[in-house]
């Protein structure tokens, strides 16, 4: 253990914490999904960071460094895992919401908000470090954006399948 | 490029509409996704290189490089994969002998653009990596049909 606290620092601790304990949350939840559903939503999750910080973090907008340095490395790649459970808890929470209009908006700026705090602790963390004057609140936007993106997913891919298998059922009955 | 791109994306598009292929959404959507996120990650190391003052792109430039990277190359291979599913096996060793050309023929017309550096034998690559996503799509797949049949087991 002391070795681990010599070799590791607080960003690669950050992320080691925040996946494992993302992935430990999710055996906790009920399967309401089936496979290839939950794996499309980790691949989500995946995509999306990986999207951005090959996008934003490389040149030539450079908006910010993940981690210790601007290169590409194992622990920028451990960092895109720690997104992926999120997905799949975001998407679990929409199925237990009461589904009006509102609800869903209110659920969306909520977990826009809580994704701006958890960057900012990764950024407290030392996870990322934001160049060219990119602030904290710019990202705010982006999961706004990202978080819609995935509701359209559970929108079309999820929940008509569900409709359409439950109307199938009725109509073998 | 800046030309040739973005009708090569129209073109792959189109095809898309028209020749739908034989994928459900969930198939497709998976397919897109994890081509997306090989694709990105295969590019990340030599992107790395365009912080090089030689290797540097302007904004048309890095436009060109960011639709093949995030746009051209996934519905190529989901065009691809939608293509061959479903049919026997020398159509199959033809489409992806034609695709490999296809692709590599592309790419060489300017590596800068498409995969920053320079890979030999593009062509052998190319036909790699188009089986290997083969491979991933038969996985998820098998893990589709396998729950459908636990689900219907009860």
């Amino acid at each position: 253990m002391s070795y681990l606290a010599e070799i590791l620092e607080i960003n690669e601790w950050f992320i080691l914490t925040v996946s494992i304990a993302g992935f430990f949350v999710i055996t906790l939840f009920p399967r309401k999904f089936t496979r290839p559903q939950r794996l499309t939503m980790f691949l989500i999750g995946f995509y999306f960071v990986t999207l951005f910080d090959q996008t934003l973090a490389k040149p030539p907008f450079n908006y910010y460094d993940v981690n210790d340095s601007g290169s590409f490395t194992i622990w920028d790649l451990l960092s895109y895992f720690m997104y992926t459970p999120f997905t799949y808890i975001y998407l679990s929470g929409l199925t237990v919401i009461r589904k009006t209009r509102l609800g869903v908006f209110a659920y969306v700026i909520g977990w826009a908000v809580f994704s701006i705090l958890s960057e900012g602790a990764a950024w407290l963390a030392g996870v990322y470090h934001y160049n060219k004057g990119y602030t904290l609140l710019q990202s705010f936007p982006v999961y706004l954006f990202v978080l819609s993106l995935t509701l359209l997913y559970y929108h079309y891919f999820v929940n008509q399948i569900a409709k359409s298998r439950s109307s199938f059922r009725q109509r073998s009955n | 490029m800046l030309t040739i791109t973005p009708c090569l994306l129209w073109l792959t598009l189109s095809l898309m509409v028209l020749f739908p292929g034989r994928l459900t959404k969930e198939e497709w959507l998976f397919l897109f996704l994890a081509s997306s996120i090989i694709i990105m990650l295969l590019f990340s190391i030599p992107a790395a290189s365009l912080q090089s003052p030689d290797m540097k792109f302007g904004m048309s430039e890095e436009t060109v490089f960011l639709l093949n990277r995030n746009l051209l190359f996934p519905l190529l291979t989901v065009l691809f994969i939608g293509w061959i599913t479903r049919r026997n096996w020398p159509v199959q060793i033809l489409f992806l002998t034609v695709f490999s050309l296809v692709t590599g023929s592309y790419i060489r017309l300017d590596e800068r653009l498409t995969i920053v550096t320079h890979v030999p034998y593009i062509f052998a690559f190319t036909a790699f990596y188009l089986c290997t996503m083969l491979l991933l799509h038969q996985l998820f797949r098998w893990s589709a049909k396998n729950q459908m049949e636990t689900v219907k087991d009860p």
